[in-house]
């Protein structure tokens, strides 16, 4: 039952909705050059981000993360895996 | 005394340059508006500073970004030959600038931290204990904002340069140069020396950006907000123009010819001053309202924060080119002047998105361009002028489009690289800084376009009055002489002014009008411009020939040093090939009804030659484009 529950608030980037409060637990297969500039966005292990708003032809996702608004294409982003905070 | 102004993009470091050194650098509200680095001296108290403004950087480890700016920022301060770093930070953005912080602290150089939009921060709830934050990084925290006197700010500066550096930084064990543990320890230090007032009350920001950035408003109000510059521009701008013509030619050309009468100036002598020379000045000077409202707007556009949303509301559609949203802002920057579009191409992430961009580019409309439109559409449009204008603009953007995708399918394949990127908060543009810049940029236009004209003015003025045989000078052999080639596009071989004007015009579009100008007023009056060209669909194809081929000299040069020589060369041959190209199949499919044999000729006979084009494109190799030269 617990392991269940665990996987059902476990989240990919595809998988985000507006409105959505997150943590990010694991980078996943991100390759390195992606997570650096990640990191330099201030996209690190246990940051919290809100979900704000898809573009509107749907592709980037808006997310505020530490006060600041950043954009990112959740297709690129989907080795990332998320919990709901 | 040598400073480097380091920080994220869009952390304010130009700002404080300009106001450092009284120097008036373009600044802007997005990511990337600096892409070289500048330089500017002033000196406090005895001491010289030499201070040099670096593009924006995220981080020092640029090894894997492809990115120029950050390149060349880097590059810069690894060199080390300077005496004190200062590294700007934006005070509502704290914990994620001090990554870079963190970063450059472990140089083990003299430092001097400048916290900038304290007054923003303040604004949103944010009170950051900078005594403490010195503390913690061992190095002088200085606080400044947009009301900051200059003064203040330089001696607290001066003072800070002289003050002993301890170096003891949060994490300097070697086990902690993780990533993850670094922002471990800034999240720590951000939690002692920031007070956030939570706030319920929603952010202007947010609340804007619900409505620019709406799922289905968003297009429509971009397209809106475009569509409204060009009508300003347009209706406000030309009106004043007109004014100012009047005025301008009762000065430059009447009252020189007057002048010149009075001296006893012998008539052929004057007529070449006036006609050449006079006629020249009074049209550039002509251009300043026009030119101005477009660069204000533009400023307002960028300033504010909106342009960086584009990127957002575009990059769906952009990906469809396999270009990042980003590349849109180099395009739009091309509204005002393809040299700084060209330029801005430095801010994208892959050598492959930047040679497209570069290519690009040319095609969106400059506002020098526009010049030649308003006389034009003064002559041949008398109502729905705008319109006639943003189909034009909206061409170029259509043949940026067709040639991004061409470049896609042949010489460039692949992806996009991933996109990461921004959305700075919105600003009142600062109305003295927007009409400064304005003022600087059209200085620069008048100054470019004065050094050009005045001698491709004597020049043509000259040739013009060289008689050749009876009733015909040496300028109109040569026009009738290149005229053929243009006689497709439906140019009489008695327009040959149009054709030598299309020649003035390589070297820069503010030219042309002059150019133009001069020339037919030898052959009679200005406003004839009606009966020389084919009606309104000869007119047309002649603005699209205008559009679309070479934008002047130094755009080719600009491409040159960032793209390479054969990517120039590509951008001159295929710019010209689509120009005229367009020009006589928008000229012939509109006289069609004259010559229909003709036209289904010419028609085919493009589309058979575009088809062998593509073809040849699939099978060439473009690898031979250099690297991009380090400074401009």
């Amino acid at each position: 039952m617990i392991e269940l529950q665990d996987k059902i608030s476990v989240l990919k980037t595809t998988d985000l909705v507006r409105g959505d409060h997150v943590r990010l637990i694991s980078f996943g297969e991100t390759d390195v050059a992606y997570r650096r500039r990640l990191f330099s966005f201030g996209i690190a292990r246990g940051v919290e981000a809100r979900v704000v708003r898809r573009a509107p032809l749907g592709c980037p996702i808006q997310l505020d993360i530490r006060g600041t608004a950043l954009m990112l294409r959740a297709t690129e982003a989907s080795h990332l895996v998320w919990e709901y905070v | 005394m040598r400073c480097l102004l380091v920080g994220n993009p869009n952390a304010g470091k130009t700002t404080l340059f300009n106001a450092l050194t009284g120097e008036y650098q373009r600044v802007g509200n997005w990511s990337g508006v600096t892409v070289a680095q500048k330089k500017a001296n002033f000196s406090v108290k005895n001491t010289h500073i030499e201070l040099i403004d670096l593009p924006g950087m995220y981080a020092l480890d640029v090894s894997n970004t492809e990115r120029r700016d950050e390149q060349l920022a880097a590059e810069s301060i690894a060199s080390n030959q300077a005496d004190c770093l200062i590294n700007i930070i934006d005070a509502t953005q704290l914990e994620r600038h001090l990554y870079l912080t963190s970063q450059l602290l472990e140089l083990k150089r003299p430092m001097v931290i400048v916290l900038s939009m304290m007054d923003q921060a303040e604004k949103r709830g944010i009170h950051i204990d900078t005594n403490m934050l010195s503390r913690a990084l061992g190095c002088p925290v200085v606080a400044e904002s947009r009301d900051t006197q200059c003064d203040v700010l330089k001696h607290a500066l001066q003072e800070a340069l002289h003050v002993p550096k301890a170096f003891d930084l949060v994490c300097m064990d070697d086990e902690l140069t993780m990533m993850d543990e670094r922002y471990t320890a800034i999240h720590a230090l951000v939690e002692r020396v920031e007070h956030r007032v939570m706030e319920v009350r929603e952010q202007f920001t947010a609340k804007l950006d619900r409505v620019l950035l709406h799922r289905f408003w968003a297009f429509p109000l971009f397209f809106a907000v475009m569509y409204a510059l060009f009508f300003v521009v347009i209706v406000v701008g030309c009106f004043f123009q007109d004014q100012l013509t009047v005025l301008s030619d009762a000065v430059f050309v009447e009252g020189v010819a007057h002048l010149l009468r009075y001296l006893g100036c012998p008539a052929g002598l004057s007529a070449w001053v006036t006609n050449g020379l006079g006629r020249g000045i009074s049209t550039t000077i002509s251009f300043i309202p026009v030119m101005g409202l477009m660069f204000f707007l533009l400023a307002c556009l960028e300033e504010s924060g909106y342009m960086a949303r584009v990127a957002f509301v575009m990059d769906r559609f952009m990906r469809f080119l396999g270009l990042p949203g980003k590349a849109f802002v180099p395009l739009i920057v091309g509204f005002g002047c393809n040299v700084p579009a060209v330029m801005a191409a430095r801010t994208l992430d892959s050598e492959r998105d930047r040679r497209l961009t570069i290519l690009m580019s040319p095609f969106m409309s400059c506002s020098a361009r526009l010049t030649i439109y308003t006389v034009f559409v003064a002559a041949f449009f008398p109502r729905g002028g705008q319109n006639v204008v943003f189909s034009l603009y909206l061409l170029g953007i259509i043949m940026a489009i067709l040639t991004g995708l061409l470049l896609r399918r042949t010489a460039f394949p692949g992806k996009s690289s991933p996109l990461l990127l921004e959305l700075p908060v919105y600003r009142w543009p600062v109305w003295r800084v927007l009409l400064r810049g304005t003022v600087r940029k059209l200085r620069m236009f008048l100054w470019r376009a004065g050094k050009v004209i005045l001698p491709v003015c004597a020049v043509l003025g000259l040739l013009q009055s060289v008689p050749v045989g009876t009733n015909s000078s040496l300028l109109s052999v040569f026009g009738q002489w290149i005229q053929p080639v243009f006689a497709p596009m439906g140019i009489a071989p008695d327009n040959w002014p149009a054709v030598v004007g299309l020649i003035t015009g390589m070297l820069a579009k503010e030219v042309m009008v002059g150019s133009l100008n001069s020339m037919y007023a030898s052959m009679g009056s200005f406003t004839g411009l009606a009966q020389v060209f084919d009606g309104a669909v000869g007119a047309y194809a002649y603005l699209l020939f205008v559009l679309l081929y070479i934008p002047c000299a130094s755009t080719v040069a600009v491409i040159r040093t960032e793209a390479g020589r054969s990517l120039m060369w590509f951008s001159v041959l295929w710019s010209s090939a689509l120009a005229y190209g367009a020009a006589v199949l928008f000229y012939q499919l509109g006289t069609v009804s004259q010559h229909p044999e003709q036209t289904l000729l010419w028609v085919l006979s493009i589309i058979l030659l575009l088809g062998l084009f593509v073809a040849y494109m699939r099978s060439a190799n473009f690898s031979g484009g250099s690297r991009a030269a380090t400074t401009s």
